[in-house]
């Protein structure tokens, strides 16, 4: 795999990984409108136990991206 | 490989580090002995209750306003005063002399999570007819060894037959789920549901604040509402 494309994975997994984290968050917020919006995917309690598993995957990938970010 | 990105390359695997150490459940915390935890007693727990599947004493988040409190059981006395008859002051064993129950009640946190648990208790409403109760009381007050309190309507107590729980899923109350007493705040959000109760106070005073309350919390506290006031 190319440096080209291992950024490429990580641009794509930190975007997909960066929605569901502020969608769960809206989750936890505001179920209401969350819930019905992900066709009942999303409820409060599921938000709640993904949000609480997600600071990892972002943090590590965000920062991977600022790693080969800093590559020439 | 130049110095920020060696930097960066540690901090990568630090995060990496701590994120497993969290989610395998490997930070103990601090100050708690290990002999009744939900850690500890999760062995022995049971899992159904007449088919239907329960939640876990570890399935709670740690919550408090000043992390689990450790009471010593041979010091520890219930008061219960304010506008009854005759106040009392029990220890734990006294409290445990009352008729016992049991019932499967969910608690929903505010957080989003819930736990369905079988929960072993005694009334509330037994303990106020031992001390009697004045004509003008219609709010109760609990009050937590640290430092928390929250009230609910002596109506609400008695028409539920609201429990003070010792136990859960079979096991003595795990000291951070709240040993030796919490309150089974049926139907109400979790910060109704006291934990470490030292103190039952009988007021005429609907409009008490407790901790959450004075914070922007309803008073009501009813899972069918916004727990905002």
């Amino acid at each position: 795999m190319k440096d080209r494309d291992v950024k490429r994975l990580v641009i794509w997994l930190l975007g997909g990984v960066t929605i569901v984290f502020l969608l769960t968050g809206f989750g936890i917020t505001t179920p209401d409108l969350v819930t019905p919006l992900t066709l009942g995917v999303l409820p409060k309690s599921v938000s709640y136990r993904l949000h609480t598993y997600l600071w990892g995957p972002f943090l590590i990938l965000l920062l991977l991206h600022i790693y080969l970010a800093q590559k020439k | 490989m130049n110095f920020k990105r060696s930097i960066l390359l540690i901090i990568i695997i630090a995060v990496a580090v701590v994120y497993i150490a969290d989610i395998t459940g490997l930070f103990v915390k601090p100050g708690i002995p290990e002999t009744n935890t939900s850690r500890v007693l999760a062995a022995v727990e049971i899992k159904n209750y007449q088919g239907e599947r329960l939640s876990s004493i570890t399935d709670f988040r740690e919550n408090s306003i000043k992390g689990p409190q450790h009471v010593n059981i041979s010091n520890y006395r219930l008061e219960i005063g304010g506008l009854v008859t005759t106040p009392t002051t029990l220890t734990y064993d006294e409290v445990k002399e009352f008729p016992d129950y049991q019932k499967v009640v969910t608690l929903h946190c505010v957080e989003g999570w819930d736990a369905k648990i079988l929960w072993q208790g005694i009334k509330v409403g037994d303990l106020l007819k031992k001390t009697g109760v004045s004509a003008d009381a219609n709010t109760v007050i609990f009050y937590a060894s640290d430092g928390y309190s929250t009230s609910l309507p002596l109506d609400y107590i008695e028409k539920n037959e609201i429990l003070l729980a010792y136990g859960m899923n079979n096991v003595t109350l795990p000291e951070d789920r709240g040993y030796p007493f919490q309150l089974l705040a049926e139907d109400k959000w979790g910060y109704k549901w006291i934990k470490w109760v030292t103190r039952i106070e009988l007021s005429n005073d609907p409009s008490y604040r407790g901790y959450w309350e004075q914070r922007g919390y309803s008073i009501g506290g009813d899972t069918s509402d916004s727990f905002f006031a």
